[in-house]
């Protein structure tokens, strides 16, 4: 009796297995269509493992820009001929190339009306691809900061060497470097601390070259800055070598709140959001809209909190700068 | 009435062997306890010494790894510092590099005599690179050693006292209350009175005795009744015989003898005393969550404002300075069972004293329950109100029961058991309950204030028969007027101001807010400051019944008030001289001594006087009249104190306090020479 009841509850819930199992692989899987800057890098995998460990179908089609930002419009094109479920930008430039400043949106060149979850940008707001830090304002845009704050990025400096003057060598053409600029100054000035700055000048095509690092950093070195404080890029970043070189030769340590320069270049000490993590939280956001249904407008802005400290023991080897004790306790340290 | 002096022999014997068997074996255990702990403690420290030096060893390895070169390590004495911070056994950690040279070291700010040194190797790339050199503190251990010792011995004390109360009550139910009726009873069957029985219903020894009893009573008014029967049918000549037989002797009523319910005041004692046990639990850290509560909620916490009408109460709140908020938790306490006291006086006198003792148990609850999850000052300031109410209730409660069991003979008996409920229970409501804070944290001690008062409502309707009837005549009103009468006379005026305000002054203002707050300043642990206030109260104890006596005996009571103020003074005093540990804990001892020296002589000073003397106001009422006004400057006293602290620091104020104490005790004994108060009635001590 026992036995039989046993068996035909095994039935049931072999039955049962196999339906759902039917069932999964009968249900359409959501398409999310990725658009990268050069490939799915390690932002963009931290995203896809995420939305994968939900428990839901889900199908990418990833696009690569090769850095050109001009192919976005035919990604752009293509999302709106196959309708996928979400589009995810990463970066500023291909998000806005993608959707626009909210000011100046043209249906036509930009996605208005398919879920819209942006990965990657430095700042949000001032890229007018949100409206607020809350909430990006637009039906179907959502994003996370995913900047390290400016407190914690001065209080890690500060834990390394006190710090009473910062250096500032960055390219003032580039209009998302001199905003950057100009708010880290205030923060500097603020917490009492000097802003030494100097602004690469324009070569011959009206672009400025890697040989103006050299005289740039000694001129920071002569007004005595302590420190050199990264100002992103897209010219400093193409050429982070020649730049990390020139601000060691001059005795500089250098503090940056971006990966990249870090791990390209040869910066002392950073602070940075960890780029598994700034994928993680845009796919919780992916999430939300995806199996949760809601409207990507109605999504609060999520922020990281949590940072990671990085310390490149080459550069503090160059510089005979080391690490305090503390510090290293829950350093990432680069040998 | 029972008679409980008739076995006192034998159940003192009981008690005191029955005490040394458990005080003795519980100190045999504690003592095997701590001898184990002890040698483990020893070891324990070593063991935590090796794991500190791994973890340094292995960070400064790892730098020396990365390339940093060993005279270049950055920040190591913060590091070691993070790493020693909350050890007070290691007073110093160093870094010595592979030569053996020290280049790195932390001390601890405040060390203590006794160092030994260990060291640890530390390797960097295979190879011995240093050592870690931890100093290993020997007083501090044997400070924690002691402090235990303290809490065991502490624990052992107060479970000696537990037990006293428990076995006096236990054995008084058990067998001396019984034994005592049945006593009484057959001496008046000896007087030929048959009518009463005794109404227990034990099925022990006792009660298979008083079971004998009752039956033997039964048979002779059966058989009296029967044989009244025969007479009355018989004729008139037995019927005459029967008349006779009615006039020499009592017999019960057809309807059966009446329970005879014995009467004492040791059926409240125990109820009594968890009463008081809980709301002295948080005795010795009052002061200092006040000041916590105040420091977290601010001049004017949030939700005040938010109370329908709250926004003059807010006002009004930041508008009193913060010495008097933080001192009103005790001063709004005192104030509130001087309120309610004469509230609860007239509903004992219409619903009995167990009832009142019941609905008093209910204020006493909801105040501790409230307290444990209160987080800001004015709900302390109010809850403490509630548990004030409590108090009064349970106090009047009990004070009636006890003059409504006992006859003015005894009734200083009735007294002296209500005293000693109260200071035993202070002895190990403030210990324990500054043990526990250690352990448990403040709120959750008001859980257990709250517990101990239930228990004690639930023991009441247990261990008390229902309300004895209340014969005694209301007390005797009177009118502001007699108060005005009295403040008019200078012995009643002298003695107030010269020794009453002060000696409040001192229990309310001195020991129970000033000692606490200066010995947390001072550093020590909850634990420690519950002790040292123990000791107050343990020393009422011990000198309460022997300095009565030596003033009762001579008709020293003057002297002994002037030795109570001279002692107190100093004790203040001294602490303004030597601000240190020691000198609060002699401090409280002398209070203590000095409280049992002029309590019970200035009630007794008063009823020495007599109406003569007191403008024809009774001394009874002048007493009660007396206390009143001595609550007051109870009330003012910490906030008096709290003021003095802020403006001149703690050793000025007990100096000045001790002072100002002792110059009372020079005016009173100028006065006592002045106007000597000699005999004018029986003496009667007011104990």
């Amino acid at each position: 009796m026992k036995a039989l009841a046993f068996r035909a509850l095994l039935g049931v819930l072999l039955l049962a297995g196999v339906n759902a199992g039917a069932l999964a692989a009968t249900a359409k899987p959501k398409t999310v269509y990725i658009m990268t800057f050069r490939g799915c890098e390690e932002v963009c995998t931290g995203f896809r493992d995420y939305l994968e460990r939900q428990g839901e179908a889900v199908e990418f089609v990833i696009r690569d820009a090769e850095s050109s930002l001009a192919r976005v419009a035919d990604f752009v094109a293509e999302a709106k001929a196959t309708r996928p479920d979400l589009v995810v930008t990463w970066g500023t430039g291909v998000t806005l190339a993608a959707v626009g400043p909210y000011d100046a949106v043209d249906p036509a060149r930009h996605i208005t009306d398919i879920p819209v979850v942006y990965l990657f940008v430095g700042n949000p707001t001032e890229a007018k691809i949100a409206r607020s830090t809350t909430a990006s304002g637009r039906p179907n845009v959502a994003g996370a900061n995913t900047t390290v704050s400016f407190e914690a990025q001065y209080n890690t400096m500060l834990s390394y060497r006190p710090v009473k003057r910062v250096g500032f060598v960055y390219n003032a053409d580039e209009p998302a470097a001199a905003v950057q600029a100009q708010t880290a100054l205030e923060q500097f000035r603020a917490r009492g601390v000097e802003v030494v700055e100097e602004r690469l000048p324009a070569g011959a095509d009206g672009k400025p070259t890697p040989e103006s690092f050299a005289p740039a950093m000694a001129r920071v070195r002569e007004r005595q800055a302590e420190m050199l404080y990264y100002v992103g890029s897209s010219f400093i970043l193409a050429n982070i070598e020649a730049f990390s070189r020139a601000a060691l030769d001059q005795k500089l340590p250098a503090f940056t709140s971006f990966e990249l320069p870090f791990r390209k270049g040869g910066a002392l000490l950073g602070l940075v959001s960890p780029l598994r993590s700034v994928g993680q939280i845009a796919g919780y956001q992916a999430a939300q809209v995806l199996f949760a249904g809601k409207p990507p407008g109605e999504l609060p802005t999520p922020s990281l909190t949590r940072f990671t400290v990085l310390i490149n023991m080459q550069a503090a080897r160059e510089l005979a700068l080391w690490p305090p004790m503390r510090l290293l306790q829950f350093a990432e340290v680069a040998p | 009435m029972a008679n409980e002096t008739l076995f006192r022999g034998l159940s003192i014997r009981i008690v005191a062997f029955a005490i040394a068997i458990l005080v003795l074996s519980l100190a045999g255990l504690s003592y095997a306890t701590y001898d184990v702990f002890d040698r483990q403690a020893a070891a324990e420290l070593d063991r935590k010494a090796a794991a500190v030096a791994d973890l340094i060893a292995n960070r400064v390895g790892r730098a020396l790894d990365l390339g940093v070169p060993f005279d270049q390590l950055v920040g190591v004495e913060e590091f070691l510092g993070d790493v020693i911070q909350d050890q007070p056994e290691f007073a110093s950690v160093a870094l010595a590099d592979a030569a053996g040279r020290e280049v790195y070291r932390k001390d601890r700010p405040r060390r203590q005599g006794d160092v030994r040194v260990q060291s640890w190797p530390v390797t960097a790339r295979g190879a011995a690179a240093g050592a870690v050199l931890i100093g290993v503190d020997s007083a501090a251990l044997n400070e924690r050693l002691v402090g235990i010792a303290f809490d065991v011995g502490v624990t052992l004390l107060v479970s000696a006292l537990i037990s006293l109360e428990v076995l006096l009550v236990l054995i008084a139910v058990s067998l001396t209350i019984p034994v005592g009726t049945l006593v009484t009873l057959m001496n008046r069957v000896a007087g030929g009175d048959f009518s009463r029985r005794v109404d227990d219903r034990a099925r022990d020894q006792v009660g298979r005795l008083t079971a004998a009893f009752n039956s033997a009573i039964e048979r002779v008014n059966r058989e009296y009744r029967a044989a009244l029967d025969r007479a009355l049918s018989a004729g008139a000549d037995a019927a005459a015989w029967g008349a006779e037989l009615s006039r020499r002797f009592v017999f019960a009523p057809a309807a059966g003898a009446e329970p005879f319910a014995p009467q004492s005041v040791l059926f409240i004692r125990l109820p009594l005393f968890l009463f008081f046990f809980g709301s002295e639990l948080p005795r010795s850290f009052l002061p200092i969550l006040a000041k916590e509560l105040h420091a977290a909620s601010g001049p004017t916490p949030a939700w005040l404002a938010a109370v329908p009408g709250g926004d003059w109460l807010a006002q009004a709140y930041a508008a009193i300075p913060a010495e008097v908020l933080v001192a009103l938790p005790l001063s709004a306490y005192l104030l509130g069972i001087a309120l309610f006291s004469p509230v609860a006086g007239r509903l004992a006198a219409a619903r009995g004293s167990r009832t009142l003792f019941s609905i008093g148990v209910v204020p006493a609850v909801a105040g501790y329950v409230l307290t444990f999850l209160a987080d800001s000052l004015p709900e302390l300031i109010l809850w403490r109100t509630v548990n004030a109410l409590g108090f009064a209730f349970v106090s009047i409660a009990a004070l009636d029961h006890i003059s409504a069991v006992t006859t003015p003979t005894t009734r200083a008996q009735g007294m002296a058991a209500y005293l000693a409920a109260y200071v035993s229970a202070g002895v190990c409501g403030t210990a324990i309950g500054a043990i526990l804070a250690d352990r448990i944290g403040f709120p959750p001690v008001f859980l257990l204030s709250a517990v101990f008062t239930l228990g004690s409502a639930v023991l009441l309707w247990i261990l008390t028969p229902a309300t004895p009837h209340r014969d005694a005549a209301p007390a005797r009103k009177a009118g502001g007027g007699s108060m005005l009468r009295l403040l008019a006379t200078p012995r009643f005026l002298g003695l107030l101001l010269c020794a009453g305000i002060p000696m409040q002054v001192i229990q309310s203002g001195f020991l129970f807010y000033y000692a606490p707050l200066l010995l947390q300043e001072l550093g020590n642990r909850q634990a420690v400051i519950g002790r040292v206030l123990m000791i107050y109260f343990l020393l009422v104890i011990v000198f309460n019944e022997v300095l009565a006596r030596w003033a009762d005996g001579g008709q020293r009571h003057g002297k002994a008030v002037v030795i109570g103020l001279g002692l107190s003074g100093c004790a203040a005093a001294a602490v303004g001289l030597w601000t240190d540990t020691w000198a609060a804990a002699g401090s409280v001892a002398a209070i203590g001594v000095a409280w049992a020296f002029s309590f019970s002589a200035q009630g007794a000073l008063l009823l020495r006087m007599g109406e003569g003397r007191l403008a024809g106001v009774p001394p009874a009422v002048a007493i009660g009249f007396y206390r009143l006004a001595e609550r007051c400057g109870a009330m003012v006293a910490p906030v008096l104190m709290s003021l003095m602290i802020t403006h001149m620091g703690f050793a000025d104020t007990a100096l000045i306090t001790g002072v100002g104490i002792a110059i009372c005790a020079v005016l009173f004994a100028l006065q006592m020479a002045a106007l000597p108060v000699t005999d004018s009635t029986v003496p009667e001590t007011s104990r």
